[in-house]
């Protein structure tokens, strides 16, 4: 509960990446293949990633880059082949407790109410009823849905499950969120009121962020790093931290700086004709940037 | 409040006449029934009018030979019910769990499910008596089927995706098992019990038609063999489609209030 609320809007301002502090997630040199000996599709590579206390970070690049594959790495859930993967300064063997997830479906238990959901952590971790059903009720009003604790998954809209996967991911306080194209099922509209109350949960708790998306301008928005992810195998291949400032409102997503630096970021994903461009599959955002597939066809 | 009372109102009309058309239905069957009596000219204990099983289903249960009946058949089929569904529960979520086991054993289930249980009775009541316990057994293995098949299908089709978010609250395999697996797969698990329970009627009544001292099935075999009661027969038969109508409605009434609140 004491992470909760002790964020003010300066803390939120800064996050702290000094190099003397311990760092929430370090991931070096990670190495994840799938497949038989024979044929192995190597996922990720010679991975590093370092995410400072308080940090937000954006993972971006086409399908099978490895991005979710990292992501799940950072958190446990995947053991890597080779390399190390630090949460809070302690290895990460398995599932682990500093590592909240949200995956790109909301993933509640069909069975279960809201409240119940939001609970399901502190249930698996051992907490009495009571006990567990005030935090959740807690972690409901965070994210905004204390009046939809007694519906069930399917009473709720695209939105509102989104938040309550949310809420369960904040019931263990975790050190790091771990977001996996969170928005993506959720309209245009939606998605971008959405980023922005990310950023003000963000703000009220003291947690790091990790965040995989295909959109450039919502990377921009949120992240203070946005890392260029390419595949065959799985690299991280550049990293353009974002120019706004923060805290960052719903305006600056139509900030002109951040056009330039997703012209970088396209400039980085090789969108210009080279082989294995697949810009298709990154959102495109005509407000910042012509589409990639105008010009001459070859 | 005005709308939806005009819905209540719309909705208990139509319920009204569905009901109407069931009874219509009925009504017709029975009247298909007793024209065929009356014009082949049948006598009584060859195909009696529904009147007259009625007659005889209403005396049999006043007299208490029914309840008596009814009664014993019924403890079997619970009993047997209760073995046979947790046997399946169990060895189905066994089977479900490892591949390997599944095909060392599957050809066994299946070739026990297709051994005729007909041919099976006369040699278990041999074994265990005309009593109580060769028909739990009966009934305990035409259950153990539906449920088991169900049980792997529902177990094997949970969503890995709800899977790996236990995984990453750090569930046990025991909390994944209990929290996740079997809620996910609590329809499917249902749904072979309600066949089940059907089965499990059946499978007391050949119990007892193959050796018994009471029971429904033995009903039938006095009623058709020794004392040529036809209408005492049908009144038989129609406790015993009770019967199983009752239970699958109950089942599926354990369904509704379990998982019918899902989307």
């Amino acid at each position: 509960m004491t992470t909760l609320a002790t964020g003010t809007a300066d803390e939120a301002a800064r996050p702290t990446t000094g190099a003397g502090s311990v760092p929430a997630l370090r991931i070096e040199r990670v190495r994840v293949a799938f497949g038989p000996r024979t044929d192995r599709l190597v996922a990720l590579d010679g991975v590093d990633l370092t995410v400072g206390h308080r940090e937000v970070v954006a993972l971006i690049g086409p399908n099978g880059c490895g991005k979710s594959t990292l992501l799940r790495v950072a958190g446990g859930l995947l053991a890597p082949e080779a390399g190390t993967v630090e949460l809070g300064g302690r290895p990460v063997h398995g599932p682990d407790a500093a590592a909240g997830f949200v995956f790109q479906e909301p993933r509640l238990l069909p069975w279960r109410d809201t409240l119940d959901n939001v609970a399901l952590p502190l249930e698996l971790a051992g907490l009495g009823r009571a006990e567990r059903r005030a935090r959740a009720t807690e972690l409901l009003s965070l994210v905004g849905l204390e009046r939809a604790g007694a519906l069930r998954p399917h009473e709720l809209s695209g939105g509102m499950r989104q938040r309550a996967a949310i809420a369960r991911a904040l019931a263990l306080e975790p050190e790091v969120l771990l977001l996996d194209e969170p928005f993506s099922a959720l309209d245009a509209l939606t998605r971008e009121r959405f980023n922005v109350e990310l950023l003000k949960l963000w703000a009220r708790t003291a947690t790091t962020i990790v965040l995989v998306t295909h959109s450039i301008r919502e990377a921009l928005f949120l992240a203070d790093r946005v890392l260029v992810m390419s595949p065959h195998p799985g690299r991280v291949i550049a990293e353009v931290a974002s120019p706004l400032s923060r805290p960052r409102l719903a305006r600056d997503l139509e900030d002109p700086a951040i056009a330039g630096a997703a012209i970088e970021i396209r400039h980085h994903l090789g969108w210009s004709g080279e082989e294995g461009d697949r810009p298709s599959e990154l959102t495109t955002d005509e407000a910042v940037v012509a589409h990639p597939r105008e010009g001459p066809t070859p | 409040m005005s709308v939806s009372s005009a819905m209540d109102r719309r909705a208990a009309s139509r319920r009204l006449r569905a009901l109407g058309a069931i009874l219509l239905g009925l009504a017709g069957f029975l009247l298909t029934w007793q024209l065929i009596v009356w014009v082949g000219g049948y006598p009584e204990f060859i195909l009696p009018g529904p009147l007259a099983v009625l007659e005889r289903f209403g005396s049999a249960w006043l007299d208490g030979t029914l309840v008596e009946h009814t009664v014993t058949t019924l403890l079997e089929v619970l009993l047997g019910f209760a073995v046979g569904a947790t046997a399946g529960v169990l060895i189905g979520g066994t089977l479900a769990r490892s591949e390997r086991i599944s095909l060392v054993f599957s050809p066994y289930l299946v070739a026990a499910q297709s051994t005729p249980i007909l041919a099976l009775a006369p040699l278990l009541a041999l074994w265990f008596g005309t009593g109580l316990v060769s028909k739990v057994i009966i009934c305990a293995l035409i259950v153990f089927f539906p449920v088991a098949v169900s049980t792997t299908v529902g177990l094997r089709g949970v969503d890995r995706r709800l899977v790996e978010l236990g995984r990453s609250l750090r569930a046990t395999r025991r909390q994944l098992f209990r929290v996740i697996e079997v809620p996910a797969a609590l329809p499917s698990i249902l749904g072979g019990m309600r066949v089940g329970v059907t089965l499990a009627v059946v499978g007391a009544v050949i119990g007892e038609w193959a050796g018994a001292e009471a029971g429904l099935g033995w009903l039938l075999n006095l009623a058709r063999g020794s004392s040529f009661d036809t209408p005492l027969l049908f009144a038989t038969l129609l406790t015993i489609a009770l019967l199983g109508v009752v239970l699958y409605g109950l089942m599926t009434w354990l369904e509704h209030r379990l998982v019918g609140a899902r989307a």
